[in-house]
């Protein structure tokens, strides 16, 4: 448990540096082999005369001595006596036309020898070459394949200027992952700082996915004056001019204000339990001077990657059957629509409650947002109580959300967005008239493949700083089957997965235990980003 | 497009396969000694030679005898020619036969970055090139080619190093 720069931030770096490393090693062997004009020759002949016997190379395991009249000795073990001015050694001797004439130990005097010839034989150069460039293949072989489930999988995903750097700040319809899941989403791009009211939004593909997006839209709604506007899970939005952070978090590992007081990138998360994956905890709030009036809880938070890996390990015990299930979900088959829904009712949401002054606790309502990619900021409305305590309660099943942030804000009127669709789409720097087009029409959909990246243009109000934006999208996504998940195709597990997933979740508990701690570090390296 | 990634590394296997045999040796097949073999055989390496002969550009090639007095001489399946090395134009001196390891290295190598996921757009060109520039090079190794080297260094290769044995009949050799 514990808090930690986010690891979007580490791993990215990370990930730029094997890239660049991978790029640096790949341009100098190449630069290196083309560089080298002339043919390698791994055969060191060196051919000595009969003064400079005493220079023999002696790394050669065989000594070749030519004779005036043209017959050869070829002697191995051989050595050189400079006293009695002889080379000595076993091996043969051959004629002119090198027929063997006999093989034995001879010593052999100077007298009729012509030149001496020895043979070193080098390395190959290629070897090393083939060996430097392997080494970094297999590891990402590797972890490829020890780790299949933990390697990237999203959405698309919506990058921005955040004042640094265009930053990662949405994923969009996580949770749409066939056509018939197509849904509409909506994510605030809290820590978006728009340079001019020409917006730019990046949508990339990063995954192993084929990404269908009907529609990326700007919603811009009015941000009050030191405050901020936020959507509720229903797409409500609400006007916040007053937000207060907590003064205490309590979570079972102990203190935990400093991770949650401000959207930073710095989060709270915990480790799953051992035995069963949809274990709760529970994590305590004290506000001490909480806002009057209409509140909600504001959450700045995203899952971990349990449920990435719960998705692709049924899919890998679906196996080769998966599109069979899939395609019985896409005709509307009732039974498997309610049984795959099953998974994510056990693991739940984060459930908010709110303490009334008499100690009563009341339900104030329930949040979730799929993906572990992008933070999402939301606001829960809290009910109508009698009167407010300050305390909240947060339950949530263990290891599977990362909370950024968390504050109270007083909820004065709800909003209305105003939405924007792209005004250009561009392909690196051409305008796609086409990809335009589909974004704006709702019968059209834009398709986009693993590496495909485009440039979202959106005409923003010309006082664009005094507004909130978020992005609404819809579509949906369809994940590609790696070959290596298929060897672990069980129809058993899948069945108890649909049916008694509270059971599933503890039975698999100890294989997600054994690469829970890498996971999130794989996860981000694996992603694959075309420049 | 998975299944053009498929073809594309297939189409590139099979290219760093013909590229690793495209510098095919100009000696007979299985004339060449092995590497090891080369420093415990006593014969000259193989030589082609293109040379001005009459006006017109010649070609032979066989064993290289000897370099001596500005005169190459290779036995061919004739007998010994004797060129002279002012008129040769070229010539290529194939001294043994490398084994294709670092041809069929490159050609796994590339099949392996199946494995990778999409991160084979980056492994899997960096295999190739590197893979194909390799195979070639390795498919050179062994090989001398004049006018890149000097006569004075070819001479090393021949059966002869020493140059032609006194008293030899050119005629006797086999």
């Amino acid at each position: 448990m514990g808090k930690e720069i986010s690891a979007f931030q580490k791993t990215q770096v990370s990930k730029q540096k094997k890239i660049i490393s991978f790029f640096l090693v790949a341009t100098f062997l190449i630069v290196w082999n083309f560089t080298r004009c002339s043919p390698y020759n791994r055969l060191k002949r060196d051919i000595k005369t009969v003064s400079q016997f005493n220079l023999l190379d002696t790394r050669s395991p065989f000594l070749k001595v030519h004779m005036l009249d043209g017959r050869v000795y070829i002697l191995s073990a051989w050595k050189v006596d400079d006293k009695d001015k002889t080379v000595s050694g076993m091996g043969s001797l051959l004629d002119i036309n090198r027929n063997l004439i006999q093989k034995s130990n001879f010593t052999i005097s100077l007298d009729g020898v012509a030149i001496f010839e020895t043979n070193v034989v080098k390395s190959s150069p290629y070897i090393g070459t083939m060996a430097i460039i392997t080494l970094p293949s297999l590891a990402l072989s590797a972890y490829c394949a020890t780790n299949p489930k933990a390697c990237f999988g999203s959405c698309p995903t919506f990058y921005a200027w955040d004042g640094e750097k265009m930053a990662l700040q949405a994923e969009g319809f996580s949770a749409s992952v066939t056509p018939s899941l197509e849904n509409r989403d909506i994510d605030a791009l809290y820590r978006v700082k728009p340079l001019s009211h020409d917006f730019e939004i990046r949508v990339t593909n990063e995954a192993l996915e084929t990404h269908v997006i009907r529609y990326a839209n700007i919603l811009a709604l009015p941000r009050p004056s030191n405050g901020r506007t936020f959507a509720t899970s229903s797409g409500k939005f609400w006007q916040a001019p007053e937000i207060v952070e907590p003064t205490a978090c309590t979570a079972p590992e102990g203190d935990c204000l400093a991770a949650i007081r401000f959207f930073d990138g710095i989060e709270r998360f915990s480790k799953t339990d051992s035995k069963d994956l949809a274990t709760r905890e529970t994590i305590e709030l004290v506000f001490d001077s909480p806002p009057g009036g209409k509140v909600g809880l504001v959450l700045g938070f995203r899952q971990t990657l349990l449920t990435t890996y719960l998705f692709y390990q049924g899919l890998a015990y679906m196996g080769r059957a998966s599109g069979y299930w899939l395609a019985k979900m896409e005709r509307g088959d009732k039974n498997v629509k309610k049984y795959s829904s099953r998974l994510g009712e056990v693991l739940g949401g984060i459930e908010i409650f709110a303490q009334e002054n008499n100690d009563n606790w009341v339900l104030a309502g329930e949040i979730r947002e799929t993906g572990p990619i992008a933070s999402d900021a939301r606001v829960v409305p809290l009910p109508e109580l009698n009167s407010f305590s300050g305390k909240i309660r947060l339950r949530l099943t263990c290891g599977l959300w990362r909370i950024d942030y968390i504050a109270l804000a007083k909820l004065s009127t709800p909003a209305e967005p105003l939405r924007l669709l792209p005004s250009s789409v561009l392909r690196g720097d051409t305008a796609v008239d086409k990809a335009k087009k589909s974004l704006s029409e709702l019968s059209d959909v834009l398709v986009t493949m693993p590496g495909d990246a485009y440039t979202l243009i959106y005409d923003l109000p010309s006082d664009y700083q005094n507004y909130e934006l978020f992005l609404e999208s819809q579509g949906y996504y369809i994940e590609w089957i790696r070959p290596s998940w298929l060897t672990e195709e069980n129809h058993n597990k899948t069945l108890m997965m649909f049916t008694n997933p509270a059971g599933f979740l503890k039975e698999i508990a100890p294989e997600f235990k054994k690469v829970e701690s890498q996971m999130e570090e794989i996860f981000w390296r694996s992603k694959y980003v075309q420049k | 497009m998975c299944k053009n990634n498929l073809k594309n590394i297939g189409c590139s296997s099979l290219f760093i396969l013909l590229m690793a045999g495209c510098v095919a040796s100009p000696a007979p097949k299985g004339w060449l000694p092995k590497l090891s073999e080369a420093q415990i055989q006593a014969f000259g390496a193989w030589l082609t030679v293109e040379y001005i002969s009459e006006a017109e550009t010649k070609m032979s090639q066989g064993e290289l005898i000897a370099v001596q007095d500005n005169n190459v001489y290779l036995l061919t399946g004739y007998g010994v020619d004797v060129v002279s090395t002012d008129m040769v134009q070229k010539a290529t001196i194939a001294l043994y036969k490398e084994k294709r390891k670092v041809g069929t290295w490159a050609l796994f190598g590339t099949l392996s970055t199946l494995s990778h996921g999409l991160w084979l757009i980056i492994s899997a060109p960096v295999w190739i090139i590197t893979g194909v520039s390799n195979a070639v090079g390795e498919s050179k190794s062994g090989t001398l080619r004049y006018p890149n080297i000097k006569w004075q260094e070819i001479q090393k290769y021949a059966r002869f190093p020493q140059g032609i044995p006194k008293g030899l009949r050119l005629e006797s050799l086999r």
